[in-house]
């Protein structure tokens, strides 16, 4: 991640014990970074109709704005509460766009390499949400890792920093994860522990 | 549909092992795991089945979607082109093949799409000249940008001529070139790079990938000028945005110049000339990344030197033998600093020529000198780019964040002076300790820029300043003090220097304060060094010399806020002051002072601080939370030796907390303080005997740790909370149990079980724990001791056989309780299971007692419960009289009891005390 976590933390603090201009100044610091995964998600070469990556990073700032209140207690917290407002407004857009567009032959854009089957924009993403949702009632931790692997776009390694786990861990946590939500989004569940 | 977690810790660990073996030894395996349990087995064989499926789905998904890509792409008009199809993916953008498509001229381009936000009008006016620049840059040996501009779905493109070859270390290893055909080809790229210089012009990004031989033998290089040009411009720092640039560069090839964030220069191509030159003769970089976080490899480049190519080549086992004139050579480029390095590609390549022709080499003369003089006696950097390091060497990010204080050292020296120096001492040093703290075991990294900027703050403090400046320089000295040693904070373990550093802020302030003794600011500043002084001093041992420090910076604060106007903030600032010289004094830490009564009065000073403020700003949250943490604090110190009077601090720190304002009670630190509250009056309230009320309070603190350990399930910290939190209540079960000593064993039995289930949930969090971090020892006595704990009740109430759980955990314990430098953790957990255990023959009553003196030598024999153990211990291995004697002590710890109840501990200690 481009930034200088001493100034992100720094100024979170700032924001949060309300100095003027300290979220002003935050901007720059982590826009880049989140515009670029934003892009990652909407590839310049996709069909029209997707959200752009310029208003999905602002739509992230507005939501964070709203969270003002939120008690973050350093950029490993901020990164998280990031990664789930990125996953937030994904879901958004998918929901968005299949009202909008329902039915038309959606061009597949994987929501990473790492989890291709996945396609952003599409049905995939609600039913996804709604696997994480019933992943984090058993383990919230895997789905946190999620999030900040394929929401925020974080590498393993920075994932694993942020977590403060090994990225083998994180490797292996998210095998099993990919697993079980390809299993439960299957619907072919054969869970039978109760 | 809902697992538990302790299942699924099971079924993940199975899933795991068994994808590690070949898929036909699989059943087995899972059948052999899961013995009995048909339904693990199913579970895990289903999940295995999702594994295989979703990864042959995901690879099949990708490469369409990378087919559909490319296809989408054709077609598309950018300016003049029409891309053809994407030729690869960078940092930057993508690059696509093209044609002119103006039907002036058919062309084959390469299209570069540049991804950068916001680009601003300055930016693009830029873009445009230097564009020109590299435009004119004709060379045989470099591909031509030919255009470049914004297309009309507002991207900015560069169009390049393209190049059809091979990277140029590819072509030598297809080719199998001899050092001197590698040599002659290196000597044709530094030729090209040699012109482009003397146009002014820095590759910055010179690397394999961007020198590819085409068809007939020559290099062309690629992408000339282009990280500068994509580089957006300091001067619109008007715009907000802008204030800091990407710098794009590749780590394997980046001068330490780059990764340090120093301008730029023709040296930065030398040095990436250097490391494409030992690639090409010893088959192998200079520093290989494999084995590295990106950060520590950035800090490599930056403080080590690589070894010379011709031992890296043995290394590798390429079979090539390389010579010392050529290692000379090669480690000359590669200097880190950029005025060691060959004057020019010119010098380098007339060097290289020299060996070739069988001349002496320039680079051998000066060689020992250059080795004798260390890195770090460099020019000092700008603290700014001090700053661009650190950040750097944390994050291992690949694009740096360039801070335009370069650009600024570029103005007149004057008005940099009184502006960005002020600048300087607030931010960026509030941005350095942050940074260098952070950064991972790099303590020579970190003296470097502690010296750096110590040498800047001196330089400061040299000039006749304005009192703001002097107090940024006050504020730098008290930060960099903390760095360097304050044992409250990330240190790089020189209290001494950090004393040192703290004087110089005090002697400051102490000036300022003379000649303006009523400055709020002024008086805040000296109170805030002092107390880090006290904090330093602390640390190293010097405890009085700590609490007279502490003292003066309380009366300094105080000072301060008896002049008018002190804000509620300010009190609140004071009394978080005071609350510290309560926490050095005796808060029920390892290494307080114990001075129960000093840290008592400290907190009620503090609430007295907080009292202030609210009174003069009702509902100031700050002030409310250090109400409610006071309090807890007080009651904290009480709970061992008088259980009542905690209760009544616990239940004003309650009352505190629900007096913060609806929203406040929602966040997350809010939460966890009452349920910490709670937790505390259950606490109290057992060791009153009264575990009705004790597990009513738990019950209400139970919502809430189960939240944040599943809100902020990454944390390890909050899992390990909810862990110790399931413990306590299956504790205060076996201590109702205890308690109500006579009843039959089928009245217990109801209650043990209870205490086993609170168990049952603790165990495998604590096992995900320890899984986790193997090296953490507390934790792993934790769990030790918990396996005891459950194994011995399962055993003694008749509710199975927990014989070998229990084994278990004391062989554990009794190997890491063994290691002389065990912990207060690991020898109370020791000594508690040595006490519990059942079936009685896993104690050894000698080993617990040698343990439970380790213990309470641990706690400087103040501490109650530690003794309490001790003495328990003793008279299970039959020493009466000195069980007697050391309860003696433990009670004589105490004050009188409280006349109608004695606490619990009181109550067991006095039966110590029995012969």
């Amino acid at each position: 991640m481009p930034s200088v976590p001493g100034e992100i933390t720094v100024l979170l603090n700032q924001w949060r014990e309300g100095t003027a201009g300290a979220f002003d100044q935050l901007i720059p610091l982590v826009y880049p970074h989140l515009r670029e995964l934003a892009a990652a998600y909407v590839r310049r070469e996709r069909a029209p109709g997707l959200i752009q990556p310029t208003s999905l990073v602002n739509e992230l700032y507005l939501r964070l704005i709203a969270q003002k209140k939120a008690d973050w207690a350093d950029r490993e917290h901020f990164f998280t509460f990031a990664a789930k407002v990125m996953r937030m407004i994904l879901i958004d857009n998918a929901r968005n766009n299949l009202a909008q567009r329902r039915g038309g032959g959606a061009e597949h854009v994987p929501l990473d390499e790492d989890i291709a089957w996945i396609s952003v924009g599409s049905l995939d993403m609600l039913e996804l949400d709604q696997g994480l949702e019933a992943l984090s009632r058993i383990d919230a931790a895997k789905v946190q890792l999620i999030e900040l692997r394929y929401f925020l776009g974080c590498t393993a390694e920075e994932a694993a920093e942020i977590t403060k786990v090994s990225k083998a861990t994180v490797d292996r946590e998210l095998k099993f994860a990919r697993s079980w939500l390809f299993r439960y989004m299957d619907g072919t569940s054969t869970q039978s522990t109760s | 549909m809902s697992v538990e977690p302790a299942t699924l810790a099971r079924v993940e660990a199975i899933f795991h092992e068994a994808l590690e073996l070949p898929a036909q030894q699989r059943d087995e395996y899972i059948d052999r795991r899961c013995g009995d349990d048909r339904a693990l087995a199913a579970e895990v064989r289903s999940l295995i089945q999702a594994s295989e499926s979703e990864s042959a789905l995901g690879r099949e998904r990708a490469a369409s979607a990378r087919a559909t890509r490319t296809i989408a792409a054709r077609g598309r008009r950018i300016g003049a082109y029409e891309i053809d199809r994407l030729l690869g993916r960078g940092g930057m953008g993508s690059v696509y093949l093209a044609h002119r498509v103006d039907g002036e001229f058919e062309q084959q381009v390469a299209i570069k799409l540049v991804d950068l936000p916001m680009a601003s009008e300055l930016f693009r006016e830029r873009f445009r000249v230097e564009r020109q620049i590299l435009a004119n840059l004709t060379h045989p040996c470099i591909a031509r940008l030919l255009d470049g501009g914004v297309s009309e779905g507002g991207e900015m493109f560069l169009a390049m001529e393209y190049i059809d070859g091979v990277n140029i270390a590819a072509y030598c290893r297809a080719h199998r070139l001899s050092i001197r055909e590698r040599i002659t080809l290196f000597l044709k790229v530094c030729g090209a790079v040699q012109f482009a210089h003397q146009s002014l012009v820095v590759h910055r990004d010179l690397k394999p990938d961007n020198i590819l031989i085409a068809t007939d033998g020559t290099p062309r290089l690629l992408d000339f000028g282009t990280a500068k040009l994509l580089t957006p411009l300091s001067g619109t720092a008007a715009a907000g945005f802008t204030q800091h640039g990407i710098q794009a560069f590749t780590p394997s090839y980046a001068s330490p110049e780059q990764i340090l964030g120093e301008p730029i220069s023709t040296a930065t191509d030398v040095y990436s000339l250097g490391v494409l030159l030992y690639v090409l003769l010893a088959g192998v970089p200079p520093y290989s990344i494999q084995n590295f976080t990106t950060g520590e490899f950035l800090r490599l480049v930056c403080t080590e030197q690589p070894p010379p190519p011709s031992v890296a080549a043995k290394r590798a086992g390429t079979g090539v033998r390389l010579d010392a004139d050529l290692d000379v050579i090669v480690l000359k480029a590669l200097r880190k600093e950029p005025q060691q390095r060959y004057l020019s590609v010119e010098q380098l390549a007339a060097d290289l020529l020299a060996y070739a022709s069988g001349r002496p080499v320039a680079a051998r003369r000066g060689n020992y000198r250059y080795r004798a003089l260390k890195f770090v006696r460099r020019n000092a950097l700008p603290v700014a780019i001090a700053s661009v390091l650190a950040a750097t060497l944390v994050l291992g990010a690949v694009a740096v964040f360039w801070q335009w204080h370069i650009a600024n050292q570029q103005r007149q020296r004057a008005e940099a002076r009184s502006e960005d120096l002020r600048q300087l001492s607030s931010s960026l040093l509030a941005e350095i300790d942050e940074a260098i703290k952070e950064l991972p075991g790099s303590t020579p990294v970190q003296r470097l820029l502690v010296d750096r900027v110590l040498h800047h703050l001196d330089h400061l403090a040299g000039d006749p300043a304005d009192v703001a400046t002097t107090l940024d320089i006050v504020a730098g000295y008290t930060r960099l003090g903390n760095l360097q040693g304050n044992p409250y904070e990330q240190n790089i373990g020189d209290p001494n220097g950090g004393l040192s550093s703290l004087d110089r802020a005090i002697r400051l302030a102490q000036q300022l304060n003379v000649q303006q003794p009523k400055d709020a600011r002024i008086l805040a500043a000296l109170a805030t060094a002092e107390q880090s002084q006290g904090e330093v001093l602390f640390g190293i041992g010097k405890t009085q010399g700590a609490i007279d420090s502490m003292r003066k910076s309380i009366a300094d604060y105080d000072a301060r806020d008896r002049l008018p106007g002190t804000g509620a903030a300010a009190l609140a600032e004071s009394a978080s002051a005071v609350g510290a010289l309560g926490d050095l004094l005796g808060q029920s830490g390892v290494s307080s002072l114990g001075d129960d009564a000093g840290a008592i009065a400290a907190y009620r000073k503090a609430l007295d601080l907080c009292d202030q403020a609210l009174r003069l700003e009702p509902g100031y949250v700050r002030a409310q939370r250090g109400v409610a943490i006071d309090h807890l604090k007080i009651g904290n110190i009480k709970l061992t030796t008088d259980p009542p009077a905690a209760s009544r601090e616990y239940a004003l720190s309650l009352r505190a907390w629900l007096a913060l304002p609806a929203p406040e009670q929602s966040t997350i630190s809010t939460r966890r303080g009452i349920a910490q509250t709670h937790i505390k009056i259950a606490a109290a309230a057992a060791a009153m005997d009264e575990y009705e009320r004790a597990q009513q309070e738990l019950e209400l603190a139970t919502p809430t740790m189960e939240y944040l350990a599943t809100a902020d399930a990454g944390d390890s910290r909050v899992t390990y909370d909810l862990a110790s939190f399931y413990v306590r209540r299956a504790s205060t079960y076996v201590d109702q149990i205890d308690a109500a000593t006579g009843k039959a064993l089928g009245e217990a039995r109801p209650i043990a079980q209870r205490a086993i289930d609170q168990m049952n949930r603790a165990l495998p969090l604590l096992e995900r724990l320890a899984a986790l971090q193997p090296g953490n020892v507390s934790w792993a006595a934790n769990l030790a001791q918990s396996r005891v704990t459950l194994g011995s009740l399962t055993t003694r109430f008749g509710l199975g056989n927990g014989s070998p759980l229990a084994k278990l955990g004391m062989t554990t314990l009794s190997n890491i309780a063994r290691l002389p430098d065990a912990n207060i953790d690991v020898l109370e957990c020791a000594v508690r299971a040595g006490l519990e255990a059942e079936p009685p023959e896993l104690r050894s009553t000698h080993r617990t007692v040698e343990l439970a003196q380790r213990l309470a030598d641990a706690t400087q024999r103040h501490n109650p419960e530690h003794l309490w153990l001790l003495a328990r211990a003793l008279r299970a291995d039959g020493q009466r009289a000195p069980a007697v004697d050391v309860a003696t002590h433990a009670l004589g710890l105490m004050p009188d009891p409280a006349a109608d109840k004695p606490s619990r501990l009181r109550r067991l200690l006095v039966s110590q005390t029995q012969q």
